[in-house]
């Protein structure tokens, strides 16, 4: 039940968005693996963890809402609403294949995202390179 | 299982969809190797910091409840 009304207001959002953004349907597809956890390790002051814990939840947010919406949407879904991946693949009607992969891309690019903040701010020192 | 193995099943472990035999052999791995077990409790609190974050803008659960209920 939950998936199926999920498939259905997700349907309807998309409907309207492909109409009024179209631009905003398109994925990065590229395959490179960032390595936060390397970078972190490398590059805080303490316990990789506690460096995690000093970006903001508005930061995270603000990170999330800066994903192509068709990876925005699997975050949601998957790390929020907490849906399996067979869930999701109903809800997004896509092969769990494809789940795996599009969700794999998405917390890539949202730990891009994070690191950039991280280092910006001050939480990592910047020692690594670009 | 080895480090490369582990990585490679971190995110599926991480959003409980390992099988059950798969879960024993990472655990057993952990067991053995502290950087992966470092590594997993990062990407963990990763998963834990989105969730708490972007959560705040779900509906309550009472909420949700009710509505699943309306629609079943």
């Amino acid at each position: 039940m939950r998936a199926w009304l999920f498939s259905i207001m997700r349907n309807r959002f998309w409907d309207r968005l492909k109409t009024q953004h179209p631009g905003d349907v398109s994925l990065d597809d590229s395959r490179d693996d960032f390595p936060l956890y390397e970078r972190v390790k490398d590059e805080a002051d303490g316990p990789e963890t506690l460096a995690l814990n000093r970006i903001a939840a508005t930061e995270v947010v603000a990170a999330v809402e800066k994903l192509p919406a068709l990876h925005r949407e699997i975050v949601q879904l998957v790390d929020v609403e907490g849906f399996s991946y067979k869930d999701t693949a109903e809800v997004l009607d896509i092969p769990i294949g494809t789940v795996m992969s599009r969700l794999h891309r998405a917390r890539q690019q949202l730990q891009k995202e994070l690191y950039q903040y991280a280092r910006e701010s001050g939480i990592l020192a910047g020692k690594g390179t670009e | 299982v080895n480090c490369k193995d582990c990585v490679e099943r971190l995110e599926t472990f991480l959003d409980r969809e390992l099988s059950d035999a798969e879960v024993v052999e990472v655990k057993r791995h952990m067991d053995e190797c502290g950087g992966c077990v470092q590594r997993f409790e990062f990407y963990a609190e990763l998963k834990r910091l989105i969730f708490h974050s972007c959560g705040q803008e779900r509906a309550p659960l009472e909420l949700r409840d009710k509505v699943g209920k309306l629609l079943a």
